[in-house]
């Protein structure tokens, strides 16, 4: 995240950049040869005899000398790769130093550089003048040496926005091990020749991220920007709970609210009121492209001629409660219809910040790189674990994860087995926390429960009505083991990456918790609601596992091991913001306090507004801002 | 340190000249061509415009060049080009098909560092004698049972025709070993290497800041990897780890290292171990040096 922020600075700071080293390259005349490594005799070759002469005009002459001093290495390599430096540098290289920007090119390079939030990028309010500079410079400037520069400052400016739009075009390291697998990258030297030649923009496609969450996020942004170049929405006020039938005097807020994000909310009419059971919306899907195409005018003329319909605009009425419970289930709230603190904090949270939050899940899966053809993914604050294929969620599921003391781990890994009917270990921390308080207050909890008492120092089995657990030394000198039954703690399966965190994926006896909205209760493993489906679908793809082999081993009851055929890569990620089937995005709750730059929108709606906004409130007015 | 260079050089050149001091492996190929025996079916050959290729056919075999019946010597036309050898059994069945390049002696190479308008640059020392002139027709032309001659071109100029380059037997000869081993093992179906990157002339080798006398610009060197399942521009995930990445390289390495080892056919040679970087997945360098090398695992 701050790693792309400071290519970011780069990109627009870019120019000028460059222009420092091209006046420090200038006091240089003489062709500097670069610093090759090598035994004596061969460190005395000059490297520009190897060249030949210069194929062209003195531009393309100039273009080579410039690249040949490591123009493009020194103002670029501090911000990207320096493999990412060496495809500009072949670019050139291949076509004999001819200069790689055209007028075409270099004019969809500033259309880019304007469009960059399309791409989740900020954009500098300065950076489309300073790339202009370039650009006529390039094509204007009275020395072919300032025009080869120029040249050379436009591919260091588009290198640096494929650099970012891709998640960094880094180098394989330990660290980012699993970005190397990024085919497209390949192209990068093709793709800026062809940038030059005139498509600056479509030539970026290949470098940004595959995932369908990538995708669909990109495309919710275009959607809260424009909510947001709209006004976005105003606060509402603080105050009493409000379920369905209650009148209060915020709900024409609540209702404009929620329509200012695009959901619709169908208008209870006197005819409603007759019918036991009003039809919901269409499920109160927010239509934000419906939103988008109707102007705020027309909005209020909807407002004005749904007044004449409504029974009173401050009950909350039916339709109304359903768009909200959609809301709800779409902010990881338990969609309950009400009113309350916790969904007014939802309410309130500002389309500045969700598009904020937006942007920074499209860069979370800039530098979560290639997931792999097939793969889990675990996204903690959706409390979901998906399996994908080739492009396809397959598999979809509720999640239960570390509570906020117990955080669930970020990272990816690979799942290489399955255990069927799992012994649980305890962990002597969950011991101490967790069991010890429970054995002490309950003799008969032990066996109860299945647990099975080792003395570590021997491996023997003991009773545990003859251990003193009030002794606290108790967990370290005894193994707490659980035996495979209906109340183990890991449930029916466990399916394991093996880790430094010791963290996994497996099944609970708590099967009552897969009901709540909000499900951070575990002390660090993701428990899946439907384990066994899980594993299934691992094995439907394998070479070696298979499902009837995995029913099998569940159904014996026996504790089971079952090795797949080739490792399955797993990612635990923290993304807030997740898109559904439909594109529509989902806000989630920021359970683990990650995401510091969530904000609450100021401002009330001022007494004007309200009234158009609200539908004619002529008792009611306003609340005073508090 | 000098003379151990030119050694190499010597050597390099030789082959690329004499083209494979490598025995035959197979039955049935008794085909010698000046002395030497094609090491497989499908072979290539460089020769200098008005030399002289010895043939020596066994009993029973025809050999013909470009179609037209050739005795015991083939002298190699002035202009350069490419001719196909080929001898037929009894049966009228191809024993072995060899492709002759009638080189451009680098004589022709202009002042400026030119033939034909494409930038060969200057070598630092050991010119090769000549060149192989590729016309826009000639990339497909096979070079071994695995490869064809347009995998090897460098990237320079990608519309300029002709194109020129040299490719040695050595270099093709180990590609040849460590596919069929991998093929052989299960390893891969491939049925060739992606070449990343064979022949560089010393322009475009200085061009793009590479090692000053990398084996690339005498046709010794290949970076290849592995892209059938998926093809898709990267090398495929060999070790089964279920990640593409330079333990993929390592694990072809290894491979070759052990293979090579234990071919007496293949010559010492340099191999070397590559990670992905932002342009390119990892990769196997592999070339004929002549001496043993190791770098990179």
């Amino acid at each position: 995240m701050l790693y792309s922020r400071s290519l970011l600075a780069g990109l627009v700071a870019g120019s000028s950049l460059l222009m420092t080293v091209s006046s420090a390259a200038g006091q240089h005349a003489m062709p500097v040869s670069l610093a090759v490594p090598s035994e004596t005799d061969v460190a005395a070759l000059p490297l520009a005899e190897m060249l030949g002469d210069p194929a062209g005009g003195d531009l393309t002459g100039d273009i080579e000398r410039l690249v040949m001093q490591g123009f493009l290495e020194t103002g670029l390599s501090a911000d990207i790769g320096d493999s990412a430096v060496q495809a500009g540098r072949m670019a050139y290289a291949q076509d004999l130093f001819q200069p790689i920007w055209s007028k075409a090119g270099a004019e969809s390079l500033i259309r880019l550089n304007e469009n960059l939030l399309a791409y989740g990028l900020p954009v500098d309010p300065d950076g489309g003048e300073a790339v202009a500079q370039v650009v006529e410079r390039r094509f204007d400037a009275p020395s072919d040496a300032d025009r080869a520069r120029a040249d050379i400052e436009l591919t260091a400016i588009w290198l640096r926005i494929a650099a970012a739009v891709s998640g960094g075009l880094e180098d394989e390291g330990a660290a980012v091990a699993s970005l190397a697998n990024q085919p497209a990258r390949s192209l990068l030297t093709t793709a800026l020749r062809r940038a030059g030649e005139g498509d600056a923009i479509g030539t970026l496609t290949p470098f940004e991220p595959e995932s369908a969450q990538y995708k669909g996020l990109k495309k919710a942004l275009h959607q809260y920007i424009d909510i947001q170049s709209r006004g976005g929405w105003y606060a509402i006020p603080d105050g009493d709970l409000v379920r369905e039938g209650d009148h209060d005097s915020r709900i024409p807020q609540l209702r404009a609210r929620l329509q200012a994000e695009g959901y619709a909310i169908a208008w209870e009419t006197e005819a409603d009121r007759d019918d036991p059971a009003p039809t919901p919306t269409d499920s109160g899907r927010p239509l934000v492209e419906v939103a988008l195409k109707d102007g705020a005018a027309e909005d209020g003329a909807i407002a004005e001629r749904a007044a004449d319909l409504m029974a009173d605009p401050t009950e909350l009425d039916a339709p109304l409660v359903a768009t909200l419970k959609d809301f709800q289930s779409r902010h990881g709230l338990e969609p309950d219809g009400v009113v309350g603190p916790m969904t007014l904090a939802a309410l309130n949270e500002s389309v500045e910040s969700k598009v904020g939050r937006i942007v920074r899940a499209m860069e979370q899966w800039r530098s979560q790189g290639a997931l792999g053809e097939r793969y889990v993914w675990a996204n903690i604050p959706s409390f979901t674990a998906e399996g994908w294929n080739a492009g396809r969620r397959e598999i979809r599921m509720k999640t239960v994860v570390g509570m906020p003391s117990r955080e669930t781990p970020i990272f990816s890994d690979q799942i290489e087995y399955t255990v069927a009917n799992p012994k649980w270990y305890v962990p002597v921390s969950i011991a101490r926390r967790d069991k010890l308080p429970k054995l002490i207050e309950d003799a008969t909890y032990a066996d109860r429960k299945g647990f099975t008492v080792y003395e570590r120092s021997t491996g023997l089995q003991v009773s545990s009505s003859a251990v003193n657990w009030r002794d606290p030394g108790a967990v370290n000198r005894y193994r707490l083991v659980q035996n495979p039954g209906s109340s183990n703690a890991l449930g029916e399966l466990k399916i394991i990456f093996p880790n430094r965190h010791s963290v996994y994926l497996h099944g609970t006896p708590s099967t009552s918790l897969f009901k709540r909205a909000s499900r951070a209760f575990s002390s660090g493993c993701v428990r899946l609601e439907r384990p066994v489906a899980m594993a299934n679908w691992l094995a439907s793809h394998d070479t070696r596992a298979s499902e009837a082999q995995i029913r099998r081993a569940v159904a014996s009851g026996e504790n089971r091991h079952i090795r797949f055929g080739a490792p399955i890569p797993v990612h635990l990620t923290y993304v807030t913001v997740t898109v559904d089937d439909e594109g529509v995005p989902n806000f989630w709750r920021d359970i683990y306090k990650r995401d510091d730059q969530i904000h609450f929108v100021e401002r009330y709606a001022p007494p004007e507004i309200q009234t158009t906004a609200s539908v004619a409130l002529d008792s009611m007015g306003p609340k005073p801002a508090d | 340190m000098r003379f151990a260079w030119n050694l190499v050089c010597a050597a390099v050149l030789f082959g690329l000249i004499m083209a494979g001091s490598t025995p035959a492996v197979a039955e049935g190929r008794a085909v010698r061509l000046n002395g030497d025996a094609p090491p497989h079916r499908i072979w290539h050959r460089l020769v200098m415009p008005g030399h002289t290729v010895r043939l020596d056919v066994p009993k029973g075999y025809t050999a013909s060049v470009d179609g037209e019946p050739v005795g015991r010597r083939w002298v190699a036309p002035e202009a350069p080009g490419h001719h196909s050898l080929r001898v037929v059994d009894k049966t009228g069945e191809t024993v072995q098909q060899v492709a002759l390049f009638v080189l451009v002696p680098s004589a022709s190479i202009d002042d400026r560092g030119y033939l034909e308008g494409y930038r060969i640059g200057r070598y630092p020392r050991n010119t090769p004698k000549g060149f192989i002139r590729l016309g826009r027709n000639d990339l497909n032309i096979r070079i071994s049972p695995s490869f064809r001659i347009g995998q090897f071109i460098c990237k320079q100029q990608p519309g300029h025709f002709p194109k020129f380059l040299l490719v040695g037997g050595a270099n093709v000869h180990r590609l040849e070993v460590l596919l069929a081993g991998l093929r052989k093992e299960g390893v891969t179906k491939a049925k060739n290497f992606f070449v990343m990157s064979g022949f560089r002339t010393p322009y475009y080798n200085a061009a793009i800041g590479s090692a000053r006398l990398s084996r690339h610009m005498y046709g010794d060197a290949s970076d290849i990897y592995v892209d059938v399942d998926p093809r898709d521009g990267v090398m495929d995930d060999l070790n089964g780890d279920g990640a593409v990445t330079k333990a993929d390289a390592d694990f072809l390495y290894d491979f070759a290292e052990r293979l090579f080892a234990a071919r007496p056919d293949v010559e010492p040679g340099g191999l070397g171990s590559y990670a992905a970087n932002a342009v390119h997945g990892p990769f196997l360098h592999s070339d004929g040096r002549g001496s043993k090398a190791r770098w990179g695992r």
